[in-house]
């Protein structure tokens, strides 16, 4: 396998969330939180759109350097050498409110346990997600 | 000829209105770098969305039984069914023709459709529209204000918008909103929402590799795409009505500028009338005695 010196092929890694583009960069390989699990995207992959989730997205740049995002349920889009990430929201795990997350966490469990019939399980659900991977991964470097 | 006191006293409440619109102008100003700064920076999304559904809108054109339950959204509604709009107004006036424009438009599209139309209003001064023009309203989203936009709001409405559809209780669905094209230009726009336009096939889509599968790929952009649609709408909007209220205002502040200083001009006409003729009469009087 090619280290990552050697190879001199790179792919373009763009995080698009809602707000803003937060990293457009290039990187040789990265690693996604797909909905049916982690993948991995290498230049020359073949063209691709995939569902993502929300778990930590790590992309290896061209000195062997590793950044990791903590990305949630959006697209995933991987052209020859490019891979966009669409996402309702992301940020580094050094970024992140713990005490937010544990919060939303809370309230998202209140809202699945309640009996109210107003309750749109998929929302809550996906917003527990959310939280959950917030505080799986904040203050955790790689 | 008006008495000095009464021409000092305009003079004075045309400065206040000066005050009032200047201060105005400058609250629209604030208002309106921020909604267009989060109108641009939403932008990428947006367009990065717009080009996946085009790529793989050709796919489920050219095969629905592969798109799932997302095909439906791409077929016309039941015919003879309402028409649904959802239409963008402001809450507050003193907004230019910011308003009556958008109102126009739509009059313009409701007329030429000739079918019912079913109204979803963001905004009092839309609602009002509504009210006088006798539309069917079948909700009023006060509780959204634009002011506060999120996108949840958007994804909500846009949800709203497409069950209505995929019941079959609406035969389209159309957004009549103000698109914003610069500072200086907004637009009144009237464009489809539901069944959604075939897009353009751009790429091989046959080749591309859907995770885990087209369907359920299809089944959470189509909706991602429809609610960013509905985020557009209502953020131009809004920037609209601000850019079109700082205009507004910024007239209003030159109109009464021009006014004070007409006024102005008046006054020291009456004013020095006065005095002359009050010197007059302390001359005559001198004479006489």
């Amino acid at each position: 396998m090619a280290t990552a010196e050697t190879s001199s092929r790179t792919l373009r890694l763009r995080i698009i969330t809602r707000e803003q583009v937060l990293l457009d960069t290039e990187v040789v390989s990265v690693r996604l939180p797909g909905a049916g699990g982690y993948f991995g995207v290498l230049p020359r992959h073949a063209p691709m759109v995939a569902l993502t989730a929300s778990g930590l997205l790590k992309a290896r740049g061209r000195n062997g350097e590793e950044r990791s995002y903590v990305i949630h349920d959006g697209f995933a889009e991987v052209g020859r050498d490019a891979v966009t990430v669409l996402t309702r929201s992301a940020e580094a795990p050094a970024e992140i409110d713990l005490e937010r997350a544990r919060r939303a966490a809370e309230r998202a469990r209140e809202r699945l346990h309640s009996r109210e019939a107003d309750v749109d399980l998929a929302r809550a659900t996906a917003a527990l997600e959310r939280a959950l991977a917030r505080e799986l991964y904040a203050h955790r470097p790689l | 000829m008006a008495n000095v006191r009464d021409l000092r006293q305009r003079i004075r409440s045309v400065g206040n209105i000066q005050k009032i619109t200047r201060a105005m102008e400058m609250v629209a100003t604030t208002k309106l770098r921020r909604f267009q700064g989060k109108a641009v920076s939403a932008k990428p999304y947006t367009h990065e969305l717009e080009q996946l559904v085009r790529r793989l809108g050709g796919a489920v054109a050219s095969r629905p039984e592969g798109a799932g339950a997302a095909a439906r959204l791409f077929e016309a509604g039941r015919e003879g069914a309402a028409v649904g709009v959802l239409f963008v107004g402001s809450d507050r006036g003193l907004c230019g023709a910011y308003n009556s424009n958008v109102q126009r438009c739509l009059d313009a599209e409701v007329r030429q459709w000739g079918r019912p139309a079913r109204m979803f209003v963001v905004g009092r001064k839309a609602m009002r529209h509504c009210a006088r023009r006798g539309y069917e309203v079948a909700a009023y989203l006060e509780d959204r204000p634009l002011e506060r936009l999120s996108f949840d709001d958007a994804a909500a409405i846009s949800a709203l918008l497409v069950r209505q559809f995929v019941a079959e209780e609406l035969s389209a669905v159309y957004l009549c909103y103000t698109s914003f094209v610069s500072m200086m230009r907004f637009e009144p726009r009237c464009s489809r929402f539901l069944p959604i336009t075939p897009p353009e096939l751009t790429g091989p889509a046959e080749d591309l590799i859907l995770e885990p599968s087209g369907p359920e790929v299809l089944a959470r952009l189509i909706p991602s795409y429809l609610e960013t649609a509905v985020y557009h709408a209502l953020l131009e909007s809004i920037t609209s009505e601000y850019a079109s209220r700082r205009f507004a205002m910024k007239n209003a502040t030159e109109a009464a500028g021009e006014m004070k200083h007409l006024i102005t001009r008046q006054y020291n006409k009456v004013r020095q009338a006065k005095i002359t003729s009050e010197i007059l009469e302390v001359v005559a009087g001198a004479e006489a005695l």
